[in-house]
């Protein structure tokens, strides 16, 4: 082509005009295009790069229904974040999810925020997640402003109970026992749901559970002071004189479990709760009704009589209130000298008896031992007689010999006398013993010398009086005659084998006899206390 | 007839013929946007699939890599091949024999290359791409919602940008104008 | 085959660079293009069995491409297949008729039309047609230009794949007849291009300079 433009010009050199030749010099207009294209293309760059939220990576323990690429992050529902690989950490033992999350939440990665997969679960307590089935799961997200910023995050497995979008607060609960309730167990008042179980834990001492719950706002506001938490999974039934009473919870409580509570009217006046308080866990509601304190004392008891009835869990009772329980009763058999003891350990809740402290410790047992010198002393009483259950009561004895607390072995030893029908049979046993050791023959035997002394006498007198015969001697002698008759029918009354000195005999050993039968009965009552309603049966 | 001369009548002043000295030129402009093009339609979400809340973002590069994923290597190799490779390696070529001669430096594999343009050029088919896309969108429009992304409209202007340059491009320039820099 | 017959002129033109060579004299060895250095040769090598034999191979191709489903589309686990007429008739039926068209079109008018015209290209050389040579050149480049199209049915099935991803609730997977359909694609645009068109003009009689080549060989049969 070339070669043929040049012909064109030549000939057109000869003798045609010569076509001007125009050149423009400079870039031309096209590179508009790219200019454009590479503008826009910096600038989307650009916005893609500073809409680049932060990368995250979350450690969890499994990746079922997590997708590189395709799951997302939610928070609210809202799209927050995308899943981009899921890997297994070094020792295979965890998976780690890396996750790009949108711009907003750039100043929200700190260690407060929370990661957990939502996926379909049903369970007793709740049926959730359940549009995951359709969608996939996804990962929640509970990001949180405060806490220092990372990248790096521990991902739960399950929901948290307590997130930044739902207000609340935890409390502290201490149970005897856990019972039914669970993790997400709900939280009633007034049986509406106002919270859940957090966590549970046993306490270091492995004596109580630690239980945190978590109440909603604005229902955390009710918890004060003096509010009772009672472990709702049953259903309270009162058998009181006024009928049976049944308080409870919907089915699905009783199944699932759940924690109650309300704040009673109570002298104490209900505060604000203060940190780190924690509340009593009662086991059913009746056992909120009975103040509770927090300090406990152990003392050992020992018992000669028989213990039957007293079990672990019996009462101890101080003037008709409940002080404390029985922790256990043991028995003791000394082989050297064939004697048996039994060991009961009990358990009082000092303040009970007045005495509040905030620490009761060794110093304080002398406040005890000024009450056992004033004769506090323990016994065994019964508690119920339907039952037969036993009860140990303080009393003040009034003549009881001084004993000192003996601080045995783990527990201070106190002091203890017998009690109930015991008492009663020793008291009768003291009588007969003194009536046993009254003198009654001496002072028969006394009577008699005294009478035949007098009888001598008289008759001394009489041969005095012989021989002045008057009148005075006749109403003399008559006086004699009949004082000597009186002493001789006294005399025949009170000889040795008189019908009196018999009828005293037959009823001292009458009253002996009673005695004894007494004592048989008590002793027999004592092992067989039903007999007093069914009298003696095979 | 210098490059970029025209051949103006002498009498009435209307062009006679215009030689390209832009052909390099207009080519080279036109490649380089298709190259920016060409990244932004690779890079970006493309296409959004949205059915039932759940939503799928796709690349150019996801059909090619869903194919393969599945087992079907040979289509996946084809139309990562068509849509991708050929394509790219026009681009990608063309702006390096063009570059260095605008420039005018000479670059040692030039011929190499732009015979390679010429190789590949049959096995570029990205407008029949834009048309298999359509299909698809129709055929699911009914179904789920789709959501046309960055990359689609890269996708569009890239392909008459291309065209552009293939329109303007005179191999026989360019081949004098490497046998001129050697 | 018949022999082929081939002229030779003063000049050669470079595939590749469209540069006019002048014609070496002697045995014909592997030629390169001064300027491309592409492969040069008098005409395209072993054109006419090459194209045959590719062509047959896109017709055996032909027959499970559209025996075989394209994709299967799974809903909520029911599955359904697609074949390529299939995809077509639920264009239709949904509404978008001018898809379907432009579909029936380019997946099963084309591909056929092509084969058929390559096919009758080659006989037509081999029979040493005389029909209207410039139509038929300009047939075969409708033939080449248009073949690409027919690969619209399987970038469809691409986008599907990869679009619908969302597990059990819908998820597309590429099936055999992807493969069989693409392969006839393939094949058929290597026909095109194994195809010399100056071989129709090389079987007109009455062509200054004809002269008679071996089959493949192309020196001065003399």
């Amino acid at each position: 082509m070339a070669s043929e433009d040049r012909e064109d010009m030549e000939r057109s050199e000869e003798g045609v005009p010569g076509a001007i030749v125009r050149t423009r010099a400079g870039p031309s207009i096209v590179w508009l295009i790219p200019l454009i294209a590479a503008v826009v293309g910096l600038y989307l760059a650009y916005s893609t790069w500073s809409e680049q939220g932060p990368k995250v990576t979350i450690e969890f323990q499994t990746a079922e229904g997590l997708v590189a690429g395709q799951t997302r992050l939610k928070f609210k529902n809202v799209d927050v974040g995308v899943v981009d690989s899921v890997e297994l950490n070094e020792d295979l033992s965890r998976v780690h999810v890396q996750a790009s999350m949108v711009k907003e939440l750039t100043h929200y990665m700190t260690d407060q925020t929370q990661f957990w997969v939502v996926r379909a679960k049903v369970s007793a307590a709740e049926i959730s997640g359940v549009d995951t089935l359709l969608s996939g799961a996804y990962i929640g997200v509970d990001p949180s402003d405060k806490g220092k910023r990372t990248r790096e995050f521990k991902g739960l497995e399950e929901a948290p109970v307590v997130r930044s979008d739902k207000p609340g607060t935890l409390f502290d609960l201490r149970a005897r026992q856990l019972g039914s309730v669970d993790v997400g167990s709900p939280v009633y008042f007034r049986w509406l749901k106002v919270g859940q179980i957090a966590g549970y834990s046993l306490d270091e001492s492995g004596n109580t559970v630690n239980v945190k719950i978590f109440i909603e706002s604005p229902h955390d506001k009710r918890v004060r002071t003096t509010t009772r938490f009672w472990n709702a999974s049953g259903f309270d039934a009162v058998l009181s004189a006024e009928g049976l009473q049944i308080d409870s919870p919907s089915v699905m409580s009783m199944l699932v479990g759940g924690v109650a509570f309300e704040t009673p009217a109570t002298v104490a006046v209900a505060m604000d709760v203060p940190e780190n308080m924690v509340f009593e866990l009662y086991p059913n509601k009746q056992a909120t009704r009975q103040p509770r304190y927090s300090q406990q004392t152990r003392y050992l008891l020992y018992f000669d009589g028989s213990v039957s009835g007293l079990v672990p869990g019996s009462p101890v009772e101080f003037r008709g209130i409940k002080v404390g329980e029985v922790l256990s009763v043991d028995i003791n058999f000394d082989t050297q000298t064939n004697e048996v003891q039994i060991p009961v350990v009990i358990e009082i809740e000092p303040e009970r008896l007045g005495i509040t402290q905030k620490k009761l410790n060794r110093k304080d047992v002398p406040r005890i031992e000024s009450l056992v010198a004033r004769g506090l002393r323990a016994r065994i009483a019964t508690n119920n007689v339907l039952t037969g259950k036993k009860a140990i009561t303080f009393e003040f004895i009034s003549d009881a010999e001084p004993v000192a607390i003996v601080f045995g072995e783990a527990y201070p030893i106190l002091p203890t006398v017998p009690g109930g029908l015991d008492a009663i049979t020793q008291r009768v046993a003291r009588i007969l013993d003194r009536v046993e050791k009254l003198p009654i023959e001496s002072i028969g035997n006394n009577l008699n010398e005294a009478f035949a002394n007098l009888s001598q006498t008289l008759q001394s007198v009489d041969n005095l009086t012989g021989s002045a015969n008057t009148n005075l001697l006749p109403q003399l002698t008559a006086s004699l005659v009949k004082l000597e008759e009186t002493l001789a029918s006294a005399d025949a009354m009170i000889a040795p084998d008189s019908a009196m000195a018999m009828q005293l005999e037959s009823m001292m050993s009458d009253l002996a006899g009673a005695a004894q039968s007494l004592k048989l009965l008590a002793e027999r009552l004592e092992e067989h206390p039903e007999e007093l309603l069914r009298g003696k049966g095979e | 007839m210098p490059d970029g001369g025209a051949a103006i009548c002498s009498r009435c002043g209307s062009t006679l013929f215009r030689r390209q000295r832009r052909t390099v030129e207009f080519t080279l402009a036109l490649v380089s946007a298709a190259a920016i093009l060409f990244v932004v339609a690779n890079v970006y979400p493309f296409l959004s699939f949205q059915m039932q809340g759940q939503v799928t973002h796709t690349t150019l590069g996801s059909g090619t890599f869903s194919l393969w994923e599945q087992g079907q290597h040979a289509v996946a190799l084809l139309v990562a091949l068509t849509t991708i490779v050929a394509p790219a390696l026009q681009i990608g070529l063309l702006l390096f024999v063009l570059g260095p001669i605008h420039l005018k430096i000479p670059m040692p594999g030039a011929v190499t290359a732009f015979r390679w343009v010429e190789y590949s050029r049959p096995w570029s088919m990205m407008e029949v791409f834009l048309i298999g896309i359509l299909v698809a969108v129709v055929k699911l429009s009914d179904m789920a919602n789709i959501i046309p992304g960055l990359a689609l409209g890269a996708f569009g202007l890239l392909i008459p940008v291309l065209a552009g340059a293939s329109s303007f491009l005179d191999p026989e320039v360019v081949w004098r104008k490497i046998g001129d820099l050697k | 085959m018949a022999a082929a017959i081939s002229i030779r002129g003063p000049h050669l033109q470079c595939h590749t660079c469209h540069l006019v060579v002048a014609t070496p004299s002697g045995p014909d060895e592997r030629l390169r293009c001064p300027r491309c250095r592409a492969s040069i040769h008098w005409r395209k090598p072993n054109s006419l069995s090459r194209t045959w034999a590719l062509l047959l191979a896109a017709i055996i191709c032909y027959i499970p491409a559209n025996l075989y489903p394209i994709m299967e589309v799974t809903t909520l686990g029911r599955t359904q297949a697609d074949t390529i007429l299939s995809g077509v008739i639920y264009l239709y039926v949904h509404g978008t008729w001018p898809l379907a068209v432009i579909v029936f079109t380019a997946s099963v008018v084309v591909p056929i039309l092509k084969i058929l015209t390559l096919a009758s290209l080659a006989l037509s050389v081999e029979r040493s047609s005389q029909w209207r040579p410039r139509d038929r050149a300009r047939l075969y480049r409708i033939v080449e230009a248009v073949g690409r199209w027919s690969m619209v049915d399987v970038y469809v099935v691409t986008i599907l794949v990869a679009l619908v991803h969302l597990g059990s609730l819908a998820s597309v997977e590429a099936k055999v007849g992807a493969v069989f359909f693409g392969t006839v694609v393939v094949l058929t645009i290597l026909a095109a291009e194994s195809f010399d068109p100056r071989l129709i003009w090389d079987r007109l009689e009455g062509e200054p300079g004809a002269s008679i080549v071996q089959n493949g060989d192309e020196r001065d049969g003399e």
